[in-house]
């Protein structure tokens, strides 16, 4: 092709425009959140719900115009409920999409080995996983949490025994840090509330059969058995507790009695049995607005993993507009304590919040998930459900409040 | 104190009528073919696995899904065994150790593929339990321990009573005699391993018909059923099934001293003691 003189300034016109047009744009330029959700393996259940919240609170963000102007842009990776997954998924994220805040890391295995990821590139990290681990990280202010820890599930378990009338429980736990941790610190927090163990049965995995563990468990018939287990245990333990007959209530997690549990074991070994949860912030504007997104595009109600997504990002999307558009960690870590925790006006939406942070008034976000009062470990304080399995669903009997759970 | 006893008891003869079913085999196994296999427990996952493809994915009824299930498992694992163990050119006890992991990875992450990781179950209702005083067992549970006592019971009659059982006995004994006196050594070796397998599938049944099944379900059999064949006097099938009563039923009855997570503890105890002061086993000679 001979180079003409016109063909020569078209080109260069062109040219100049393609790299003009980046630097047009840099005040427009999206703000990158990363999206690190277990899409597949033991946690894709709640992965995947997460991920559509994020995607609808962009969406709802942007088109309301976006964060000073400049849009949300999700970049999502699939953590596979496994630490290696979630670390490679971690450094894409920082190295290649540069994004300014990492959210959704489920399990605490996975959560804590993207920490140092997070932390070294500066950029806040939001969790909704329960080792009490996560509370004292040294993460430079840099690791949030949304979720209930551990270390107040025994006082939770505790509550929800007294609530219902009983006095007596037996334990059935597993020979693993989480269930023999439940098991020191229950029987004390039951004592508080005037409660009696009357046996432990601590269970080792990948056992064939769980027939006279179950029996012991049941040995001093306790009013309430609690199991501290997960789901594929849980599986086999009512399976073999529903063939020997015996009866007896059951009480556990909500990560142990899930739907593939109730699909596994069947609706009627099921029915009856507590399950013990997170409870989203019913009350507040923000969960009937995430409720309300959520049924309209997928059917379904939000629940607590749900909540905590919209909560992740609305926090920072409220943080980086209160500091003006800066979406740099530093920026992030310095407002959103600004705008999540008390004095200030309650808002819960984007609707209500942007014009006041806008125009520089403070705000109180109340979550859908929880208050969202970010305390100095980034931990917050959540309400719990206590449920029953009926006819194969969770159908929410009480809730424990968060304040409730602290005064023990 | 007695009910428990009774209670643990039942408990331990269940688990020791499954071990039972694996453990005889594998010690018929090394009687004959002079080594340990490995992957033995997993032609139990196999039969299990077969059952539940015709059973749950297939829609048929139990007894037809077990009857072809069992089939099945005798028609992959007949000719692999046959291939890994009598036709490659090695001999040696340990070679053929070595080959039957790898013969176990293989079967195992075969299943894995086909079928997944996660827990599975057969399409069969769960069971209340008939109960007579502190012994509570379903119906499925009093099958497995009758099916197990037959199965038992027949090889039992097999080794002694027919000749299939004089020339398996002889080839334990001195195989290079046994040849040279004209047994058709090959055919015997098909027969035993078609015994082997057959007992382990229908182990694997009767496993998935009480509990729930998983690929790794194998593996974890693998230590208390090679317990059981040691204890007993590995080569010999009715030491197995002695073996298997002894850690099914101790490992119950230790639950009443000590915390159940120690359980497996104290048959493998049992075990070492006995190989201490009895090497060859209960019934060794």
């Amino acid at each position: 092709m001979k180079i003409t003189r016109r063909l020569f300034l078209g080109t260069s016109l062109a040219g100049g425009a393609a790299v003009a047009l980046p630097r047009l744009a840099g005040a427009q330029d999206p703000v990158r959140i990363g999206v690190l959700t277990p899409l597949t393996g033991g946690g894709a259940v709640y992965g995947t719900t997460m991920s559509r919240m994020y995607n609808l609170v962009a969406d709802d963000i942007n088109r309301a115009g976006g964060i000073n102007g400049r849009r949300i842009q999700l970049f999502t990776e699939d953590a596979q409920t496994n630490p290696d997954a979630g670390v490679r998924g971690a450094r894409k994220l920082v190295d290649v999409n540069k994004v300014h805040a990492i959210m959704g890391t489920w399990s605490s295995a996975v959560t804590l080995a993207v920490a140092p990821i997070a932390i070294a590139a500066g950029i806040p990290q939001f969790c909704v996983s329960s080792s009490p681990a996560i509370t004292t990280y040294k993460d430079n202010d840099l690791l949030y949490r949304t979720a209930y820890s551990q270390a107040n599930m025994a006082r939770v378990y505790a509550l929800t025994a007294q609530r219902l009338g009983f006095k007596t429980a037996g334990l059935l736990i597993l020979n693993n840090p989480y269930g023999i941790g439940l098991g020191d610190s229950f029987p004390d927090a039951f004592a508080k509330v005037g409660g009696k163990v009357t046996g432990k049965v601590v269970y080792n995995p990948s056992q064939s059969s769980y027939r006279s563990e179950i029996q012991q468990a049941l040995g001093g018939k306790p009013d309430v058995v609690l199991f501290g287990g997960y789901t594929p245990d849980g599986i086999q333990i009512f399976k073999e507790w529903f063939q020997l007959g015996l009866g007896g209530t059951w009480m556990g997690p909500g990560f142990a009695f899930d739907q593939k549990f109730i699909a596994g074991i069947g609706g009627q070994a099921a029915e009856g049995t507590i399950v013990v949860e997170g409870a989203p912030n019913a009350a507040s504007s923000a969960y009937k607005h995430a409720d309300k997104l959520f049924r309209a595009a997928h059917n379904q109600e939000a629940d607590f993993f749900a909540s905590m997504a919209y909560d992740h990002l609305m926090g920072v999307a409220l943080a980086i507009l209160a500091a003006r558009g800066d979406s740099s960690g530093d920026a992030i870590k310095a407002n959103l304590r600004k705008v999540t925790n008390p004095p200030g006006k309650v808002v819960g939406t984007w609707a209500e919040a942007a014009p006041l942070v806008r125009a520089g008034d403070k705000v109180n976000y109340e979550g859908a998930s929880s208050a969202l009062d970010y305390d100095e470990h980034g931990d917050v304080e959540t309400d719990f459900g206590i449920y029953r399995i009926r006819a194969g669903k969770w159908a929410l009997q009480q809730t424990i409040k968060g304040s409730d759970v602290k005064a023990g | 104190m007695l009910s428990e006893l009774v209670h643990l008891t039942v408990t331990g003869l269940l688990i020791a009528s499954l071990l039972a079913l694996g453990a005889v085999g594998l010690s018929l196994t090394f009687g004959v073919a002079r080594f340990a296999n490995v992957a033995h427990p997993d032609f139990m996952m196999l039969g299990a696995y077969t059952t539940f493809a015709f059973n749950a994915l297939l829609g048929l009824g139990f007894w037809p899904s077990a009857a072809l299930g069992i089939a099945a498992a005798l028609v992959v694992g007949v000719p692999v065994a046959r291939i890994a163990y009598d036709t490659l050119p090695v001999t040696g006890t340990v070679q053929l150790l070595v080959i039957s992991i790898g013969v176990s990875f293989i079967l195992r992450h075969v299943v894995l593929f086909a079928f997944g990781s996660g827990l599975l179950q057969f399409a069969v209702p769960l069971q209340r339990p008939y109960v007579w005083g502190p012994v509570r067992l379903t119906a499925y549970q009093i099958l497995t321990l009758v099916v197990a006592g037959l199965l038992v019971l027949g090889v039992h009659l097999l080794l002694s009573r027919t000749k299939l059982g004089r020339i398996l006995r002889a080839m334990a004994d001195n195989p290079v005699l046994c040849e040279i006196a004209g047994a058709d050594v090959g055919r015997a070796r098909l027969a035993m391993w078609t015994i082997a397998v057959g007992l382990a599938a229908t182990g694997g049944v009767l496993f998935g018909l009480n509990l729930v099944i998983q690929p790794n379900m194998g593996w974890d059999l693998v230590i208390p059923i090679f317990a059981a064949a040691i204890l007993g006097g590995i080569g010999n099938p009715y030491g197995a099934m002695a073996g298997a009563l002894v850690i099914g039923v101790g490992q119950e009855w230790a639950t009443l001293v000590i915390p159940s997570m120690y359980k497996e503890a104290i048959a493998f105890s049992a075990m070492a003691l006995c190989l201490m002061f009895r090497p060859r086993g209960l019934w060794g000679g």
